[in-house]
């Protein structure tokens, strides 16, 4: 943590104030856009009321709901409510969408964290083995099976991956939240591309670093595998790394609707799902606003963290040599 | 030049009494290609008893970093070795597995490389890097090695080491860092130093400070060098002996002085004549000797130099073995100078 520490405490508060000041502006164009978009998407009225309803039944229900105003004073209205984190009331439950996100969110995310410790203790020892023994069989046969891993479709994986270990092997369950064991294939499915993307970024990083001159100053000293893979090269070729991590962190927690329909799995991704297909503005609009949130920290994070692994990019320009 | 060469023989440290040998390089050919069919390295053989510096020259591919690696055992994985032995500290190098080969690395031997920009890790505090051979080959504790490192850095001439070991290299000049190099080299008290050029990226100055420290340390601790240089003034502030090479064999073999004064190899009178200006662009060499060095396996049959020789005859299309002319004066040449008549 020093090294946290160190890394923020000269002269980054403005940069930091900055970056929230953007951050800000960036929220702002994400809740106009979505706001405008979702309301030339269609009437959701139309969807709330049965087939043989009536012109005023429909007229009814917009002005409960707010439709009937002009968009300007829809926009303004939902604007001056967003201080409060009133993000308004599902057409289709009534409830409050703050409140459904927040009971979905504990799904998604352990969802998530399995699938990103699965693809990183899968996907970066991979990539480092691949690229180490780049030259044997170990390095050749690794690749196959992370191209494999990229290119196939997550709904066919998952479909797979049900037919043989719950239909067949009744191993594990198929379908909704029932205790750990119903965690182990939606993760195994939802990880595959990131463990796959992660497999070759890391390859690919550490190709380029195993052939830098310092592998070599660190060989010359004794240096073995493990102290050349680990305490040299890991550090230089991190950058990518985290940067891939980053965006898959934020996809992840953002819901995973292949993943998450496939397996009945209630989080983010499925209410995102069922809000879009019932026009429940309120919930997509409070999603998105939710997503992009997590976008914007998750990327001002990995910002952060690449002065921590290389303080060069910190200092750069303040000629700090002697 | 000759003022020079004789500093060296003032100091004495030429004045060969028999010292314990720390390497010997014996008919060690190393080749690139699937068939082996590049041969970079033909039949290289030399020594160095402790305490002794011995200048490897030689212009640019004549294969000066593929010696100095094989000795490291850190040739490339495309390089195979044909034939030949190296034993450093009277331990085999050729055909040791890499595991053993580690514990020799930074203990036994050290090497000091060209670029210390490139070649220290650019993330990792200056401090770690010298630390890390204590840390793989003693057992010492956390606060003894870094005394050691403290040391050895005010040793080498970086000033204030103690809070300057947590920078990065990129926060230290050129000179400073291969200084650091040096230390890192130099940490595990090594018996055998390589050092693989490492002056020329730096200022004409700096150059002259970073020798002089690099004989200091080396000295007072007996440590023997084989420095490798393409620049013969070089050679003479530094070199007990020189070896020269072409085209990947060693041409001639001979104290500083006669190497100066009587050149019998027509390369070695060559070099010496295309003595680089000390002011010259650094890593551009004056084109004082037209042609240039074969590439491995486009060697002319023969001594590879006769293309370029003036003295070139029939003969010179086989080989000449590499023969003692004089006491401690080796050359391959059909026709050597002997009468130092170059200069
Ligand atoms: N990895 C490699 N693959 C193929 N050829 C190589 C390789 N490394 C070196 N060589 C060739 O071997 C020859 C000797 O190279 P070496 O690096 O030993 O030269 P050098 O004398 O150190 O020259 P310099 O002064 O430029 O450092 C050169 O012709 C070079 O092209
Ligand atoms: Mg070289």
């Amino acid at each position: 943590m020093s090294m946290l520490r160190r890394a923020f405490a000269s002269g980054s508060a403005r940069y930091i104030a900055g970056r929230v000041g953007q951050a800000a502006l960036q929220l702002f164009g994400v809740v106009t856009i979505v706001f405008v978009v979702l309301r030339l998407s269609g009437d959701p009225a139309r969807l709330l009321v049965p087939q043989q309803a009536t012109a005023e039944d429909i007229a009814r229900i917009r002005t409960q709901l707010g439709l009937d105003a002009s968009i300007w004073e829809q926009y303004l209205q939902y604007l001056s409510k967003l201080p409060r984190f009133d993000f308004g009331y599902s057409y289709v439950q009534g409830r409050s969408a703050v409140d459904l996100i927040s009971e979905r969110l504990p799904y998604t995310i352990n969802l998530a964290l399995a699938a990103l410790l699965l693809s990183m203790l899968v996907g970066i020892p991979v990539g480092m083995a691949s690229a180490y023994f780049r030259r044997r069989f170990l390095g050749r046969a690794l690749m196959p099976f992370v191209l494999i891993g990229q290119s196939m479709p997550a709904f066919w994986l998952g479909l797979l991956l049900i037919l043989f270990f719950s239909v067949r092997l009744r191993w594990l369950p198929s379908t909704g939240f029932d205790g750990l064991t119903s965690l182990i294939l939606p993760a195994i499915t939802l990880a595959s591309l990131s463990m796959a993307t992660l497999a070759r970024i890391t390859r690919s990083s550490f190709l380029e670093q195993l052939n830098a001159d310092y592998v070599r100053t660190a060989r010359s000293r004794g240096a073995g595998t493990a102290r050349v893979l680990m305490g040299h090269v890991l550090r230089n070729s991190a950058i990518p790394i985290v940067t891939l991590l980053g965006l898959e962190i934020a996809a992840l927690l953002g819901g995973a609707v292949i993943t998450e329909t496939i397996f009945a799995w209630p989080g983010i991704g499925q209410l995102t799902v069922q809000a879009i297909q019932a026009r429940d503005f309120p919930v997509v609009q409070a999603i998105v606003i939710f997503v992009a949130i997590i976008y914007i920290g998750v990327n001002l994070l990995t910002d952060m963290l690449y002065a921590v692994i290389d303080p060069r990019v910190r200092l750069a320009g303040s000629g700090e040599q002697v | 030049m000759p003022e020079q060469a004789e500093g060296v023989v003032a100091d004495g440290r030429s004045a060969g009494e028999a010292r314990e040998e720390v390497l010997r390089v014996e008919g060690l050919s190393v080749a690139f290609g699937r068939a082996s069919e590049r041969v970079a390295l033909h039949d290289v053989s030399l020594s160095l008893r402790a305490g002794e510096v011995v200048a490897l020259v030689g212009e640019s591919g004549c294969g000066k970093s593929l010696t100095a690696l094989s000795v490291m055992g850190l040739l490339p994985p495309e390089a195979h070795v044909l034939a030949g032995s190296i034993t450093v500290c009277g331990k085999e190098i050729i055909g040791t597995p890499e595991r053993l080969l580690r514990r020799y690395r930074g203990s036994a031997m050290g090497m000091i490389f060209q670029d210390a920009m490139v070649a220290l890790n650019p993330l990792q505090a200056v401090g770690r890097q010298i630390d890390e051979a204590l840390r793989i080959h003693t057992n010492l504790g956390r606060g003894q090695r870094r005394d050691k490192v403290i040391a050895l850095l005010d040793a080498v001439g970086v000033p204030d080491p103690t809070n300057r070991l947590r920078q990065l290299p990129h926060q230290f000049s050129g000179g400073l860092r291969q200084r650091i190099m040096i230390a890192m080299a130099l940490i595990g008290e090594p018996r055998l130093i390589i050092a693989d050029e490492p002056t020329t990226a730096l200022d004409v100055t700096i150059q002259a400070q970073i020798l002089e420290v690099l004989k200091d340390v080396t000295q007072a601790r007996g440590t023997a060098v084989l420095f490798i240089t393409h620049d013969m003034g070089v050679v003479a502030e530094v070199a007990d002996r020189v070896v020269v090479m072409y085209g990947g064999h060693v041409i001639e073999s001979a104290d500083v002085v006669e190497t100066f004064s009587t050149p019998a190899h027509p390369y070695t009178d060559a070099l010496l004549h295309s003595v680089p200006r000390t002011d010259s662009v650094r890593g551009v060499d004056l084109p004082a000797i037209p042609g240039s060095v074969p590439a491995p396996g486009a060697a002319p049959a023969g001594c590879p130099f006769h293309p370029r020789c003036s003295d070139a005859t029939q003969e010179c299309l086989t080989m000449p073995p590499l023969e003692q002319v004089l006491p401690d004066h080796d050359v391959a040449c059909w026709h050597p100078h002997t009468s130092g008549r170059s200069r």
